[in-house]
């Protein structure tokens, strides 16, 4: 009770906290399935990604062919939420006299952010996928 | 051109080291035709993998071209791979869900070539090996021999000096074998270093030389009777 009382005094009140958990646990839930659909898509492109690095292909280049796929999800996720975001924020601080404006950079900030979040859980996986030997790759039919 | 020197591949378990090829010595000159035979596990694939730069040998000097094959960086390598060799397989290996067309470009795309002069080298290699038709369908549309015409196509499409075929009949017909080797000939009569790994005692004879593998070491090396 000690903290919640110290954050009281600093202006923080408990739907800040509870909005800041409940923010973490989606993030994470989101990497999560991210994670997850990278896995997927690794494992199914295998033999594809072995046979361009045949061809010519640079881990470098399959990387960013990985990536890319990726990136142009989390920039329509973010053209699909910022309006809503806005939408409801806007409407919220309605109910506060003195209040902060809703300025572009919070938005372009916390887009960057969710895209860097994105790319770092993405990357692991992409990487892996891209140093494989593709004799290993293209072993087993 | 190339010059393999006392080549060991071998893997090291617990207690005793089980060799894939041991004391490797072949030298292939440029526009040769040779043919790997062996029986299965003989390392026929490996020592076409090592000469394709896929695998690296346990021990051993690989010269390709004077300069030493070991040991490259990721981007020599790849520069080898673009400039220089090409691969057909079994299994074709072509990209599905591309079609023939896209499949002949993709390693046009890696080395650079611009949007035109990749159209007009890909449609030449579609107009050489008869598919013009064809290329909008998806590999799965072809028959096997087909796919393999694209496989080759497509290895052939970065004006490689050497083509490394494994096995590149295994999945098919005799008919349609007979029309990927007579591809494999002419372009070997062009010019093009060839290097095979087969199965097939009739196909092998399309090389101007056999060299017949077993248990990683060179047993034979003939002229070709053919």
């Amino acid at each position: 009770m000690a903290i919640r009382s110290i954050l009281k005094n600093k202006g923080v009140s408990s739907i800040n906290i509870v909005g800041l958990a409940i923010g973490m646990i989606a993030l994470f839930i989101a990497s999560l399935s991210l994670f997850g659909l990278v896995l997927m898509i690794a494992v199914s492109r295998t033999k594809e990604i072995g046979i361009r690095k045949l061809n010519g292909a640079r881990v470098s280049e399959i990387f960013m062919m990985l990536n890319k796929d990726f990136i142009i999800l989390v920039v329509i996720a973010f053209v699909v939420a910022a309006p809503f975001t806005w939408l409801v924020m806007h409407q919220w601080l309605q109910n506060f006299a003195y209040k902060t404006e809703l300025s572009w950079w919070i938005f372009a900030l916390a887009g960057l952010l969710a895209l860097g979040i994105a790319l770092l859980t993405v990357s692991f996986q992409s990487y892996k996928a891209a140093t494989k030997n593709p004799v290993e790759s293209l072993r087993y039919e | 051109m190339i010059h393999l020197t006392d080549i060991d591949k071998y893997y090291d378990s617990r207690f005793q080291r089980t060799f894939v090829l041991k004391a490797v010595n072949l030298e292939v000159k440029e526009g040769e035709f040779v043919s790997i035979m062996g029986p299965s596990g003989s390392g026929k694939s490996t020592l076409l993998n090592i000469i394709g730069l896929l695998d690296k040998p346990s021990a051993g000097q690989y010269m390709l071209f004077d300069k030493s094959a070991l040991d490259l960086k990721e981007k020599e390598t790849v520069d080898y791979h673009r400039n220089f060799m090409g691969f057909i397989f079994q299994a074709y290996h072509l990209i599905e869900d591309m079609t023939v067309y896209e499949n002949i470009e993709t390693p046009l795309m890696y080395k650079n070539v611009k949007v035109r002069d990749r159209q007009a080298m890909v449609a030449d290699l579609l107009d050489r090996f008869n598919m013009v038709a064809k290329k909008d369908l998806f590999p799965q549309q072809l028959s096997g021999g087909q796919q393999q015409l694209v496989g080759i196509a497509r290895a052939i499409a970065g004006k490689p000096r050497l083509l490394l075929a494994d096995e590149p009949t295994g999945n098919l017909h005799s008919s349609q074998g007979e029309m990927i080797m007579e591809t494999l000939k002419t372009l070997n009569n062009e010019g093009m270093t060839i290097i095979q790994v087969t199965h097939n005692e009739k196909f092998a004879g399309y090389g101007k030389r056999i060299i017949r593998l077993e248990d990683g070491i060179i047993r034979k090396d003939e002229k070709s009777r053919l």
